[in-house]
């Protein structure tokens, strides 16, 4: 689904350029569960960046879905990614000012679906979520592991074809952890495409397949046996 | 269409919500908008009115009124002759002329069964076609007839009211110009027009058999499309000058539009008191400040509070919103809080109106669905639209990713802008503050001008008929003036010293030439007295005095002769540069009867009218003059000058059988002259205080801000030992740098400004630096305490508590 190839990410400043991605090769297929790990400031943020499409590489080919997508304009970025991928934050970015409901229902109002249809996908995925009750609540009204299951059901309520999370567990403690990444891994094997940027051990465990970063580059990639036993368990 | 509608919601609810998470930052910006707007509205409201004037009326787009200026005089008068029209007509029969007649002069009329008279002002004569010139609504009776056949009187609806105390007046008879006449129309005039016509009847035979150079009338002219005005005005210039001058270049030809008389005239013989561009040009100036720096609060406190809107802007574009859509959000935020501003306004000049409308002195009415509607919609979009624009693009232009990757850093382009519009607040603040002094400092100096006549305990009776007085065989009504306690000197003018001059005459001097001639010297008829009376400043000679019958006017065969006094500007043009050299001269006057005037007495500089001009050479004559009026001057004892006013006024009403003798206050007279200045005055006072009361708001949010962003950095400083008062200095410096600049921008700008307004006055002020300097002081202290307040605040908190918040 995804192909990276040579791509680079140079930060300009006056004085400085940074590199923090450097010759990044990669690819992703469907229905994977890929977990990015490395030190801080080794760039697995800017490379969760790219490939939400938040970012655009200096450099390099970008392969969504067979188009190279690297020169793309903003507006084409924005139009892939509303109805394409769906985002998972390690600090939720609920709008503090909508409810449950309302946060999960924006995405499907920037896609310009029906008001019916809407509500008919936003009930259901809440439900799923087993968040039906809190619909009409605000993000502040909740605890940790609710407001994460509020932001992954967010990102669910498009069908996206990828998932992209960036430490998802790293606000939550490790009981709401256990429940995120249970939940991550039921996605991924009810078919979603899964990409994590994740410090923990432990979490990476759920993938079933592991990269490794340091200084902008991948230095090494492993399929975790584990995690594929329980996928098939 | 219903997704939109539901974004809308989704938008508006975010919105509201965010809003009201911060209520001060709401009430700052809601109330500093509201107040920045409810002025500008009042302004503007009043502008629209002053520019409204007369253009109601038919055509008034191609209508004029004939006006000429004497260049002897070198003034400009709105009076021409009535013998004008026939000349108009034989020269293009397109264009259309219509006439009043009555200029300035009162009339006085009697009512059935009362013995006492009673004085009617702007009565007029017309010509029978005025209503094709102006709107003049009927109603009651037929006003043609009034304007077309003798005898016969329409009446404005108020003066019906004055007279007879209500409007059902038709059929009624009273006393004119000797012979009866009918009241058969009842009319009103629109109020915003600068024409007067408390009464109208027809125009006389007797005007309309007056030569060329009489200018007894307002001639008002359609002139038809494609005429070439230049050409047309030098035309008559020349034949006008040729036919009544015998072709001396005495006066030249002008034309006023209708539409420009209320802003753009302010000469002698106007009907009422009129308005002034300046006036109407400072208030646009001050609308657009007004709205700038609360639009300037606006942009700041949006774009500061921008980072708190941040997180929202990063996930919306996440989840796919375009930066239009965004900014459309942002827009349509600034426009709801522009709106609630807007209604808020609109309640704080229902409530101050009334009080408004006094201040400027206009009847001012709000129709929401007219032309005030129109006004404050637009006033209010504007203002939204171009607050908004800023802060929609800063906010939507922020980059997903780094806000929601918590590398965000606001960017640097805001923070210079921020403190730029915030430079700016500060030069306006500063620049307004010196212009409100400078402007009341002149004012005060124009009132305590030395105008070569006293004013204190002075009183005028105004406009008695001349049979009473300059042409009255024995002058008994002064004698008896002169007898009531407390009446030390009295004396009479043909003019008033508040008004202007509007009579002249050439003056030829012993063993003149054509080529040392004087030009045509503005003169003043006096009674007996006249220098003490007056308080005058007598520099040689003596008064005019009934101890010398001969100094009274005396008409003889061929010839006249009265007693003279001259200002000593005069005198210095007639080749006397001591004073005293002038008495005994023998100056002949060039009229229908030759006069011979013997200079007595020279009198220092008389500054007739307001200061705006150079006092001009002016030669007093006792006992004559061409007026059909005169007033009475009276010195009285400044202890007894009430009771004696009162005995004065139960006097005259005797003795004239008169109604309605006025009297006035010769200093409240002078005081009337600057009445439009000192109205500027107080407008220009209150809305700068008010800009400056904004410029505090919008630098008390902005302060709130940075206190709170730097509430780390002052809890590491209090750590490390630093005192309270200089944390708030620390805070507080950073303002006062910015206005620094403020006023390094402001004082030249001012300068100049002021520089420009005040060449317009004959004295004037000079600019002290020291109150450039105070402006700024005051500017830096109500800074700084506005910022010191807050910081204190800050510095006071427990640095515990604030260095655990991160």
């Amino acid at each position: 689904m995804i192909q990276l190839q040579k791509i680079q990410r140079v930060f300009r400043t006056a004085e400085l350029e940074t590199t923090a991605l450097n010759t990044i090769n990669l690819t992703i297929e469907a229905g994977e569960f890929v977990a990015i790990m490395g030190p801080s400031g080794c760039g697995k943020s800017t490379l969760l960046s790219i490939l939400g499409m938040l970012d655009s590489p200096s450099d390099g080919v970008y392969n969504f879905k067979g188009q190279d997508i690297a020169r793309f304009r903003e507006k084409q970025l924005a139009e892939l990614r509303k109805n394409q991928l769906g985002f998972v934050f390690q600090s939720f970015n609920l709008i503090d000012e909508l409810t449950v409901f309302q946060n999960v229902e924006l995405p499907l109002q920037y896609q310009g679906i029906a008001a019916g249809e809407r509500k008919q996908r936003v009930e259901a995925i809440l439900k799923r979520m087993q968040l039906d009750h809190r619909a009409d609540h605000l993000p502040l009204q909740l605890s940790g592991g609710q407001q994460q299951r509020v932001a992954v059901a967010r990102a669910l309520v498009i069908n996206p074809a990828l998932i992209l999370a960036d430490e998802p567990t790293g606000n939550l403690d490790s009981k709401n952890s256990e429940e995120v990444m249970q939940m991550l891994r039921q996605l991924n094997q009810e078919g979603t495409t899964i990409v994590m940027v994740t410090h923990s051990e432990h979490e990476a465990r759920y993938a079933s397949r592991m990269v490794q970063m340091l200084d902008g580059q991948i230095v090494s990639e492993r399929a975790l046996a584990p995690a594929a036993e329980v996928k098939y368990a | 269409m219903r997704n939109a509608l539901s974004m809308l919601g989704n938008y508006l609810t975010t919105g509201v919500r965010a809003v009201l998470r911060h209520k001060t930052h709401l009430a700052l910006n809601l109330g500093g908008l509201a107040i920045g707007l409810a002025a500008a509205l009042l302004i503007l409201l009043y502008v629209q009115h002053e520019q409204g004037f007369d253009r109601m009326h038919p055509d008034a787009g191609s209508t004029f009124r004939l006006e000429q200026t004497f260049i002897p005089l070198e003034q400009r008068f709105p009076v021409t002759s009535p013998a004008m029209k026939a000349l108009l007509q034989d020269f293009d029969a397109r264009i259309e002329v219509t006439r009043l007649a009555g200029v300035g002069e009162e009339v006085l009329i009697q009512l059935e069964g009362s013995p006492l008279q009673i004085a009617m002002t702007h009565a007029f004569q017309a010509d029978a076609n005025l209503t094709d010139f102006f709107q003049l609504e009927v109603l009651s009776g037929d006003l043609q007839a009034a304007l077309s056949q003798p005898n016969r009187l329409a009446l404005a609806e108020h003066e019906a009211i004055r007279l007879f105390g209500h409007s059902e007046v038709l059929g009624k008879q009273l006393q004119l110009d000797g012979s009866n006449h009918q009241i058969t129309a009842v009319y009103r005039l629109p109020a915003q027009s600068h024409l007067q016509l408390n009464s109208l009847r027809r125009l006389s035979d007797e005007v309309n058999a007056q030569p060329l150079p009489m200018n007894t009338v307002y001639n008002y002219v359609k002139l038809p499309d494609g005429l070439d005005l230049d050409a047309f005005l030098a035309h008559f210039t020349e034949l006008v000058n040729a036919q009544a001058y015998q072709g001396q270049a005495m006066m030249a030809l002008e034309l006023q539009p209708l539409t420009a008389i209320h802003l753009h005239s302010d000469l002698s013989f106007e009907m009422k008191v009129n308005g002034s561009a300046s006036t109407v040009g400072i208030g646009l100036l001050l609308a657009a400040l007004l709205l700038l720096v609360a639009g300037i609060n606006f942009i700041n406190m949006s774009t500061a509070r921008a980072g708190q809107r941040a997180k929202e802007v990063g996930v919306r574009k996440t989840l796919g919103a375009s930066r239009w859509q965004l900014f459309a959000q942002f827009m349509l935020e600034s426009l709801l809080i522009a709106a609630a501003a807007g209604l808020l306004a609109l309640v704080l000049v229902e409530l101050l109106l009334p009080w408004f409308s006094a201040l400027v002195n206009r009847p001012l009415a709000l129709s929401y669905l007219g032309a005030f509607g129109g006004l404050a919609f637009t006033t209010v979009l504007t203002t939204g639209l171009l607050a908004g624009v800023y802060p929609a693009l800063f906010i939507s232009a922020f980059d997903a990713k780094k806000v929601l990757s918590g590398d965000f850093q606001r960017g640097s382009t805001a923070i210079w802008l921020r403190k730029g519009l915030l430079v700016l607040q500060g030069a306006i603040a500063i620049g307004l503050l010196v212009a409100t002094a400078v402007l009341q400092q002149q004012l005060q100096l124009l009132q305590q001008q030395d105008t070569g006549y006293q004013r204190d305990a002075r009183l005028l009776v105004h406009s008695i008929a001349n049979e009473h007085l300059f042409w009255a065989e024995q002058q008994s009504l002064l004698s008896s003036l002169q007898r009531i306690e407390g009446v030390q000197s009295t004396s009479l003018l043909d003019m008033q010293l508040t008004d202007t001059i509007s009579q002249a005459m050439s003056i030829q001097l012993p063993g003149q030439t054509a080529d040392t001639s004087l030009p045509p010297i503005p003169q003043l008829g006096t009674g007996f007295n006249i220098v003490q009376t007056a308080g005058f400043t007598l520099l040689a000679g003596r008064d005019f005095s009934s101890d010398y019958q001969s100094d009274w006017y005396q008409q003889h065969d061929d010839q006249a002769t009265a007693a003279g006094i001259i200002t000593e500007t005069l005198a210095r043009r007639a080749g006397f540069n001591n004073p005293a050299d002038a008495i005994g001269q023998q100056w002949l006057l060039q009229n229908h009867l030759a006069l011979t005037v013997t200079v007595v007495g020279v009198i220092a500089d008389v500054q007739v009218g307001a200061a705006t001009r150079q006092p001009e050479p002016l030669l007093l004559i006792c006992g004559r003059s061409p007026m059909h009026i005169g007033h009475i001057l009276l010195q009285l004892d400044p202890l007894q000058a009430m009771q004696s006013r009162l005995q004065i006024e139960q006097l005259l009403t005797e003795r004239l059988q008169r109604q309605d003798i006025r009297l006035s206050w010769l200093d409240d007279d002078y005081t009337a002259l600057y009445q439009n200045q000192q109205r500027q005055g107080t407008v220009i006072a209150i809305f700068a205080a008010l800009a400056i009361a904004l410029t505090c708001v919008g630098l008390f949010g902005l302060a709130a801000f940075s206190a709170e962003q730097r509430s780390r950095e002052v809890a590491m400083r209090k750590v490390l030992g630093a005192g309270p008062f200089n944390l708030v200095n620390l805070l507080a410096n950073e303002y006062l740098k910015l206005m620094a600049i403020s006023a390094m921008l402001a004082i030249p700008a001012t300068y100049l400004a002021l520089d420009a307004w005040l060449a317009g006055f004959s004295v004037r002020v000079t600019q002290s630096p020291w109150l450039y300097l105070l402006a700024a002081a005051i500017t830096f202290a109500i800074c700084w305490c506005t910022v010191a307040t807050l910081a204190w605040q800050v510095a006071s908190r427990k640095p515990a508590m604030v260095l655990r918040q991160y």
